[in-house]
């Protein structure tokens, strides 16, 4: 069981593509530390055993003492992008065989030849089907033909697969001949994972519904693999000798986290988990200064990850996709742009400059890496305008070579625009926030959200030098730089909560709903999903189940979540208005007289899992301590739209010795071993109690 | 602390529009298409804008000239390029916060269903852009649910024609345009709705122009426009001066009009010299009396489209990337009809063929990049009736894949949409769960895609019974009789059919372009051709 204290010792681990990040943090001393060790891909649990034992012998611990440990993991992902696991199969209704090949239809770019859609998981001699068919109401049209099946499960078992998934027509409203056939291919074929859509989501369309299923089918086999052999690496004595018996939770894709059993069977929930926890992470150090609104932004040597935090919950989506396979799970809702601090700058054919989506990577990487790279990148042109120093030590060794950035952004950039090198760095910035810009609104304003009333919190190595100069393009009035923004997704992992997922279509108008019918379906769905916390040892009192409804106007095909606080007909008839008001809050209009539909019914089971209170700084006064103040250095900045910048001559600070209550003005930086916080002109800094850099960013 | 310093170059050199201006306008201009085409899609109330995305989204400058767009479907690709500054002549008086609507496709450049509102931008009362958007609306009057007849032969059969008319005075709604133009369609509150989506799209997109206006000033703003053309034209022209100069020829043909059996041969010539890229349609079928009669944007629409393949097709689209081009269709012709013509299926049928004519012709220019003929349809179904379950009357359209030809890189893809569409399928439950309607089979037609060294890809077979009432279905779909072609000693695709299955059973073949009066029971199948295959097997 999982003790609601938070005075034990807690361990988590994220494994990326390049490192795994180890955090441990004592609840009775306060104590946080960390271990940054490379992955091992050829067993990536290796990776996090010798991570954690790292982490907690810095704090003279062992594994005995671990009272929880969080994991977050890319296997799920990589399995998928890299086609790593077996062969299996898929069961449908006679006359749809093709349904996962034609997808929606659609080509992947308009104008590209070359472009070739994703190939279903399943290869078509693997798609079976048979006779049988649900209508749109729910009725049997067509029997299930069990013979039939009979024959498909001997051919099945003949070609090797291991695993199945079934998807039927309309089996979102009546799941029998789903389960009727699943019974059928279980018992045929001892052994095998077999997966029913309806399992893991019984929600309509049936090509997501067919293809997030069959995902599932692919994974359970390499979860069920990873998993057994992490678990035997942390309890062995030679690994970590984590005790039997103490929760280990797995990270998925939703923001929350979910118990190995779970995992095993739902492994699709993982996928696309890499980035949640640096959201989760992001929103409960916000929320401790009061910031519930943010747009969290993760920057790294490729890539942004992009995302908006609600009233302090990560928007999730369940459009979400991964390499062109749909997954109709709850995915945190992330925007991935191609601009990381490695993207590089070239100029076209048209003679407009670009930045990316090329990427220097970590090999050869930025010019002034000294590893051979000979193309400006972000990074360079940072380091050519002083945003980066040269004594800057990135992640704490790298020294960077600044005649070398300036070679590079001098010959591919400033000579063939005839620029000077500051005007042409000063150009690779402007274009990279002006993709990054683009990235925020998609998040923003193209879902209906002013982002006026928001926060930026930009984190990872490369977010927190960029985050000013993007909220002022964006007219975002304050930024939040977390503490430790280079290991915010491991964090994510100790102040998560455990989370369950259900989600049933029942189609109708709103009002054809009556008590009774609202009543069966709702509780229905809650008593599913106290089970599940049950199974998972969540005692009652830290249980909470959060019931919505996904309506839509009738006609309309996409549908908003609106919060049912109780099945009763007082509230019910309270949704009407909840859902104009959402609509116009999101899509800026609303239609009283339009009749609305229920689509969905969704409930989220929350297993609450007490987040350990973070180290906190110091309290200080106003002025920063003068051992914080490590040198001066000039920086250039650039203008608004159409003027030209200027250097300033600006103060270097040292986070770590930075003091609650200290006040900073721009411009100046601050720098840690993990990543640097450049403040623009006109900004105003404050170190709050948990060590968060709160920025009120200047006008222009 | 603020140092001088010499060395800081201004970022706009006066007049000049840099090159790092040049991407950040671009960017700007590219987003809020974008996120006009967001709102556009989420506030919509028909499954074939909200779901399928037949819609799209664009900026002008003062002078009607597109300079940037979010289009879902390629055949809205030149259709808008050209036809707003048309529209916008034929206005007499603008004033700001007007909305003009617009379907007439002898001044929008569109089939009927493809209603088009434009709004100019004013900062203060000076001009300095328009932003539009069309959306393909499931109805819009005329002999047939869905507005896209199978059989008309006058424009005035296929819907309610709109002039460039104002919805919107001043910001105000013309209740009076808006009644006329509800009384005149089936399904008026899911119109209403859409053309609702329609103007939040437009404003968005005119808020977003006029904060641009305010960062840049008018005036740079404007210089901006003017070099983001430039630049689609500089890229464009590299690429062409990269190709062979010469002369090439092609002919193809369309099966019929509807009318009769007779084909509608096709011919191109195309000339690349140094000055750009001349394609004349000259020897081409005149206007003929079925409905497959294009407009001369819609053909423009198709050529874009294939020099898009031909070249880069990052390149982005607005009034500069295709000035290297000179087009000469023939008035009078069917690529170039002049009213009263019947033009519905131009827009879906005569444009897949103009591709095929013209990416014929560059076969033997750049046989490294061009493909074997796809599948060349749309296949477009509509459904109309009154639904027995609620007595209301309904209408659903639909586009069906096919196979894609052989591609030089590799096998053309099995049932996928081709060319100038790219909209979605309506989910099988969805539609099971709105329309009185079953699908019995949506599976690929084996067999049907051409034999080569890169085998073209299979069409599909798209089977729905009717329940419980009479249904009125329109087909629109060509390739029944004329195969897509085979290039570089690739086979041919299998032509498609259509017919429909009686309650015994029994199989009633139908032509490609027909309406129908369907029972109870009553299963229409489509099937939908086979791509060409490319380079010979052996």
């Amino acid at each position: 069981m999982i003790a609601p204290e938070v005075r034990e010792l807690r361990v988590a681990s994220d494994v990326g593509g390049t490192f795994t990040d180890n955090i441990a943090y004592d609840g009775a001393t306060g104590r946080l530390t960390v271990a940054k060790v490379l992955t091992t891909p050829d067993n990536r649990a290796h990776g996090t055993v010798e991570g954690l034992k790292r982490a907690l012998a810095l704090q003279s611990r062992s594994g005995a003492d671990v009272a929880y440990v969080g994991h977050g993991m890319t296997t799920a992902t990589n399995a998928v992008i890299q086609r790593t696991g077996g062969r299996i199969a898929f069961v449908t209704n006679a006359g749809f065989r093709d349904i996962l090949l034609i997808g929606r239809q659609n080509r992947p770019s308009l104008y590209d030849i070359e472009k070739t859609r994703v190939a279903p998981l399943v290869s078509r001699e693997d798609c079976y089907a048979v006779g049988g068919r649900i209508d749109a109401d729910g009725r049997e049209v067509v029997p299930l033909d069990e013979s039939e099946l009979g024959r498909i499960a001997a051919a099945i078992g003949a070609s090797g697969a291991r695993a199945a998934a079934i998807c039927f027509l309309h089996a979102y409203g009546n799941p029998s001949h789903e389960r009727r056939a699943k019974e059928i291919l279980a018992r045929a074929l001892p052994g095998s994972v077999i997966c029913a859509s309806t399992d893991i989501l019984a929600e309509y369309r049936e090509y997501e519904r067919a293809s997030t299923a069959v995902l599932n089918a692919y994974l359970v086999p390499i979860m069920e693999r990873y998993l057994g052999s992490l678990t035997e690496l942390l309890s062995a004595p030679e690994g970590l000798a984590l005790p039997k018996g103490r929760p280990i939770m797995v990270m998925e894709a939703s923001g929350g986290l979910m118990s190995l059993d779970s995992a095993r069977e739902k492994p699709v929930h993982t996928v696309l988990s890499g980035p949640a926890g640096g959201v989760v992470a992001s929103a409960y150090v916000s929320a401790l200064c009061g910031a519930h609104d943010i747009i969290t932004m993760d920057m790294g040597g490729t890539s942004t990850d992009i995302s908006l935090v609600l009233s302090g919950k990560p928007e999730v989506t369940s459009q979400a996709s991964i390499a062109g396979i749909p997954v109709r799970v709850p995915v945190i809702d992330i925007n991935a742009i191609g601009a990381g601090g490695g993207s590089i700058a070239w100029i076209d054919e048209g003679g407009a400059l670009r930045v990316g989506p090329m990427s220097a990577e970590a090999m050869p990487g930025p010019a002034c890496y000294r590893r051979g790279g000979r193309r400006p990148t972000v990074t360079d042109a940072n380091l050519v305008l002083g945003r980066l120093g040269a004594e800057t030590r990135l992640g704490g060794d790298l020294t960077l070579d600044v005649e070398a950035a300036r070679r590079a952004v001098a010959k591919c950039v400033a000579d063939p625009l005839r620029f000077d090198v500051v005007s042409a760095a000063a150009g690779i910035l402007k274009v990279a926030h002006a993709n990054m810009s683009r990235g925020i609104r998609v998040v923003s304003v193209e879902r209906g959200h002013d982002p006026r009333e928001l926060t930026l919190v930009p984190f990872g190595g490369a977010g927190p030098m960029h985050g000013s100069p993007l909220a002022r393009s964006l007219g975002i009035p304050r930024l939040l730089v977390p503490p430790t923004p280079g290991i915010l997704c491991a964090l994510g992992m100790l102040v998560s909560d455990l989370r369950h997922d259900l989600i049933e279509t029942h189609l109708g108008r709103h009002e054809d709903f009556d008590a009774a019918r609202l009543q069966d379906i709702v509780s229905h769905m809650q008593a599913r999903a106290r089970n599940l916390l049950e199974a998972d040892d969540i005692p009652p009192q830290r249980q909470r189940v959060e019931v919505s409804v996904e309506m839509r106007y009738v006609g309309q095909s996409y549908e908003l979540a609106v919060p049912l606080l109780s099945p009763d007909a007082g509230s019910w008839a309270r949704m009407p208005a909840a859902f104009h008001a959402e609509h116009r809050r999101r899509f800026g209009h609303a239609d009283e007289r339009a009749p609305i539909e229920v689509v969905n019914f969704r409930v989220v089971a929350i297993g609450l899992i007490t987040a350990p209170q973070l180290p906190r700084p110091e309290s200080g006064s106003a002025s920063p301590p003068d051992a914080a103040r490590i040198g001066e250095r000039r920086i250039f900045f650039e203008g608004a739209a159409t003027e030209a910048g200027s250097w300033f001559a600006c103060p270097v600070w040292r986070r770590e010795a930075l003091l609650a209550g200290n006040e900073l003005a721009g411009p100046t930086v601050i720098e840690e071993i993990s990543a640097t916080t450049v403040l623009y002109p006109g900004d105003r800094a404050r170190i709050d109690a948990v060590g968060s850099i709160i920025v009120e960013v200047g006008h222009e | 602390m603020n140092e001088s310093s010499p060395r800081a170059a201004p970022l706009i050199h006066n007049d000049e529009i840099d090159a790092v201006t040049l991407e950040v306008l671009r960017n700007a201009l590219e987003a809020t298409a974008d996120e006009m085409g967001a709102v556009l899609r989420l506030t919509a109330f028909s499954p074939n804008i909200k779901e399928r995305m037949d819609a799209s989204c664009a900026l002008f400058d003062a002078d009607a000239r597109l300079v940037a767009q979010a289009e879902h479907v390629p055949v809205h690709l030149g259709s808008m390029l050209s036809a707003i500054g048309v529209t916008m002549k034929t206005v007499d008086v603008l004033e700001p916060a007007d909305i003009i609507i617009v379907n007439d496709p002898f001044i929008g450049g569109a089939h009927l269903p493809d209603v088009t509102l434009i709004a100019p931008v004013h900062l203060g009362e000076r001009l300095i852009g328009y932003v539009a958007t069309r959306a393909h609306h499931a109805d819009v009057g005329g002999m047939e649910p869905g507005s896209m007849p199978g059989n008309s032969r006058e424009v005035y059969q296929e819907g309610l024609v709109i002039p460039a008319i104002k919805l919107y005075r001043r910001g105000v709604l013309v209740e009076d345009v808006l009644r006329l133009i509800l009384a005149n369609v089936r399904t008026a509150e899911e119109r209403r709705g859409d053309l609702n989506a329609q103007v939040a799209a437009l404003r968005v997109g005119e808020r977003r122009l006029k904060e641009l206006a305010q960062v840049y000033g008018a005036a740079s703003l404007t210089r901006g426009f003017a070099e983001i053309l430039d630049y689609a034209e500089r890229r464009m022209r590299k690429r062409l001066a990269e190709l062979p100069r010469g002369t090439y020829r092609a002919e193809d043909a369309l099966d019929d009009d509807g009318t009769s059996e007779e084909p509608v041969p096709i011919k191109v010539t195309v000339t690349l010299d140094s000055d750009g890229m001349v394609l004349d349609f000259a020897g081409s079928a005149p206007q003929c009396a079925g409905n497959i009669n294009a407009v001369a944007p819609m053909t423009h629409s198709a050529v874009f489209f294939a020099v898009k393949i031909l070249t880069d097709p990052s390149i982005p689209v607005n009034a500069g990337t295709f000035r290297a081009l000179d087009i000469r269709i023939p008035e009078g012709s069917v690529l170039n009809a002049r009213p009263p013509a019947a033009v519905c299926a131009g827009n879906t049928e005569t444009t897949q063929r103009v591709v095929d004519v013209v990416l014929r012709a560059f076969a033997s220019l750049a046989p490294e990049r061009v493909p074997a003929a796809c599948q060349g349809t749309m296949n477009l179904i509509g459904i109309g009736g009154r639904d027995p379950r609620s007595g209301n009357p309904y209408t659903y359209i639909e586009t069906i894949g096919g196979g894609q030809g052989g591609r030089p890189m590799g096998p053309g893809q099995d049932g996928i949409q081709c060319n100038m569409t790219n909209t979605m399928n309506t989910p099988i439950e969805a539609l099971e769960v709105t329309y009185p309607l079953r699908i019995e089979r949506y599976e690929l037609r084996e067999g049907s895609g051409g034999a080569g060294r890169h085998r073209g890809g299979h069409g599909i077979v798209r089977a729905i019974r009717i329940l419980g009432h009479e249904a009125r279905v329109s087909l629109q779909s060509d390739r029944r009789r004329l195969a897509p072609y085979g290039l570089r000693g690739g086979g041919d695709g299998l032509p498609g059919r259509n017919y429909v299955l009686d309650k015994r059973g029994t199989r009633h073949p139908q032509p490609g372009k027909v309406t129908l009066t369907l029972n109870d029971q009553e299963v229409v199948v489509v099937e939908t051709p086979g791509g060409g295959g490319w380079g010979s097997v052996s």
